[in-house]
């Protein structure tokens, strides 16, 4: 857990520090380890990725860093500021500043409330202005996300899903957020408005300098929006670094395989031989992580190390954080023995 | 106070919610079932109200001459075994049914909304506490409930009631702990949470009025429930006490002679039966409106 805390954290520029943090449920079946022991940071203006499986914690991390979840222990500082040790009127600017937007557009918007007035809400909630205010911000609101204002008199029943998604981007933007927590935001959208709902992303990012933490499974999502990328596996960060260097060049065995199972355009005899990793089984229980390295049930190069021992959480090149025993500047443990595809193959099926 | 404004265009004019009473008349011409059913409620309560001057008879003149007389022109249902006017009687009665089966479910109603929506919203020991309380008012069968506190408050409708008002509560919390339990789920309790809603503002605005449909046709069940029970009471003398009168008394009184004038005892029955399909219809109707996905709205 304390592997992870050499990254740099007390850096009060950064827009949200994630110091290892720790998040666990307790229910009947035992303690669900959901993030454990994660340390990474966002800087003001960019989009930080976070990408991992079903199962993996992400969207628990990206409800707690909206203020959601209460932490087990660790800390999410904003601005270098933690919210328990402000003052009331500090943690109502924190709530306005640091947002999430759900993966399922419908269910976030309440079903008996027209459109316009769940757009109101936030504003109403804040105090801001009276309501022939509100009312007009809502309006200018719903035309920024490009929807006509006449659709505030609907229900979000009578909307289609990616309006109903522009319609909670607009109720987030009333209240002129730092910071938005985007939880598979494009995830239940038809493919076709994928690309215009990501694309209002980026223009409202451009226009209003907002920072963004980009939770997703979909790799081509994530390397399209992202500034950095953070990959997570049972609650713990297997691999930081830019986005171009963890998409192109991943080093952990884990994204490898994340990468390899993104499907490519392309004949199989022309796609990279190299990328063929296959996962067997699924992910682990977080009931019960396994020991060491949390990867290694799964993972095609796992040695007797990687059970007893946990990797440090290294800088292998600049900016580049991995938590591989194996990795280094070169390249991660697949990328060292090319000679070994054949190995890998029945290390893979043993698992 | 925005910067978001992109529109060179005239801003829309502000809009205004249509006042209640608009909102009403637009309810009722879309829904014929709502207006009729309205219109009966209306009716049984209007004449209730205004019965001292609609009544042809006062409800209380005895007739020693003309007992258990059937129906003629002075008298259109006849008398009654101490020859009192029942056309009067019944008119006169449906007050105190009414307010009798109001005061039950209202009763009802506060104590049991409150409590099932704070057990279904606060959940852990709170849950437990009020949960375990709910279960021990259910056990209790009503005409006891309504025995003991007659006997502590002194007899009479108003006593009896509240304490059937009582019984009924626990069905209630039940119910809209229930769906409380589901609500409090929902994403958008989340999503409001997160803009940093009160747990009142998030109890009020999201979770009651996604819960409370159930809960709007079991009060118009229990409104009918209410009107039988207030007769059982009155039955047993323990609600309306004579001179007074119910349409529950009057079947009461009116089954005794069913054999010799059986209309005194179905005329009130039948008031009962058309006045608790009307209640229900409403909050079926009630349901369907507060539902947006059930209505074209305009």
């Amino acid at each position: 857990m304390n592997a992870l805390a050499s990254n740099p954290i007390d850096n009060r520029d950064d827009a949200v520090s994630v110091d290892d943090l720790v998040i666990h449920f307790h229910t009947r079946a035992g303690t669900v380890k959901a993030v454990d022991g994660v340390s990474f940071d966002i800087r003001p203006g960019e989009t930080f990725g976070i990408i991992g499986e079903s199962g993996s914690g992400k969207t628990t991390l990206g409800r707690a860093l909206a203020g959601l979840l209460k932490a087990t222990d660790g800390h999410i500082r904003y601005q270098g500021r933690e919210p328990a040790a402000l003052s009331k009127a500090e943690q109502r600017q924190i709530r306005r500043d640091y947002q999430i937007i759900f993966q399922d557009p419908h269910a976030a918007l309440n079903p008996r409330m027209t459109i316009l007035q769940s757009v109101m809400e936030p504003m109403e909630i804040l105090r801001d202005g009276d309501a022939r205010q509100r009312q007009r911000v809502a309006k200018e609101a719903l035309e920024r996300v490009g929807l006509p204002a006449e659709i505030g008199r609907r229900y979000p029943h009578e909307l289609s899903g990616g309006q109903k998604q522009r319609v909670n981007i607009a109720r987030t933007l009333t209240l002129k957020p730092r910071f938005i927590v985007c939880d598979e935001v494009v995830a239940a959208l038809d493919v076709s408005i994928r690309g215009s709902v990501l694309n209002l992303f980026a223009d409202l990012q451009k226009e209003l300098g907002i920072t963004y933490a980009f939770i997703t499974h979909d790799i081509s999502v994530v390397s399209h929006v992202s500034d950095r990328v953070g990959v997570l596996y049972l609650g713990r960060l297997m691999e930081v670094g830019p986005a171009a260097a963890v998409t192109e060049k991943p080093i952990h065995p884990y994204t490898q395989a994340l990468l390899s199972a993104e499907p490519l355009p392309l004949p199989s005899d022309q796609r990279d031989q190299r990328r063929a990793i296959r996962l067997q089984g699924e992910i682990p229980s977080p009931l019960a992580p396994p020991s060491g390295c949390r990867f290694r049930t799964r993972c095609p190069a796992a040695q007797s190390r990687c059970a007893e021992q946990e990797p440090a959480w290294r800088e292998v090149a600049p900016e580049h954080w991995v938590a591989c025993h194996f990795a280094d500047s070169e390249g991660g443990p697949l990328d060292r023995e090319q000679s070994i595809s054949f190995g890998r193959e029945s290390a893979t099926e043993t698992v | 106070m925005t910067n978001l404004t992109l529109s060179e265009a005239e801003p829309l004019p502000h809009w205004e919610e249509p006042a209640l009473p608009v909102r009403l008349l637009r309810w009722l011409r879309r829904d014929p079932r709502a207006a009729v059913s309205l219109a009966i409620l209306v009716i049984i309560l209007g004449t209730a109200l205004l019965a001292p001057w609609i009544a042809p008879h006062s409800p209380t003149d005895q007739n020693i001459d003309l007992m258990l007389a059937g129906p003629s022109a002075d008298h259109w249902l006849g008398t009654d075994d101490l020859g009192r006017d029942v056309f009067s009687r019944l008119i006169h009665g449906g007050a105190n049914s009414l307010y009798a089966a109001l005061l039950a479910v209202t009763v009802a109603l506060a104590i049991g909304l409150p409590l099932g929506l704070i057990a279904g919203f606060a959940g852990g020991w709170v849950d437990q506490v009020i949960s375990r309380l709910i279960d021990t008012f259910l056990s209790f069968p009503a005409i006891i409930l309504a025995v003991a506190v007659t006997g502590a408050m002194g007899i009479g409708l108003t006593n009896a009631m509240f304490s059937v008002g009582l019984v009924f509560a626990p069905q209630i919390a039940r119910l809209i702990r229930a769906r409380t339990l589901v609500v409090r789920q929902e994403l958008y309790v989340d999503a409001a949470r997160c803009f940093g809603a009160s747990p009142a503002r998030l109890l009020i605005k999201h979770v009651l009025p996604n819960a409370v449909q159930p809960v709007i046709v079991q009060s118009t069940l229990l409104l009918a429930v209410a009107l039988l029970a207030e007769a059982s009471l009155s039955f047993l003398g323990l609600g309306v006490q004579p001179p007074e009168v119910s349409w529950g008394s009057m079947i009461a009184r009116g089954y005794l002679y069913m054999s010799i004038v059986p209309e005194q005892m179905y005329a009130p029955g039948l008031l009962i039966m058309i006045t608790a399909v009307a209640f229900n219809a409403l909050g079926e109707s009630l349901r369907s409106a507060l539902d947006p996905t059930t209505q074209g709205h305009g």
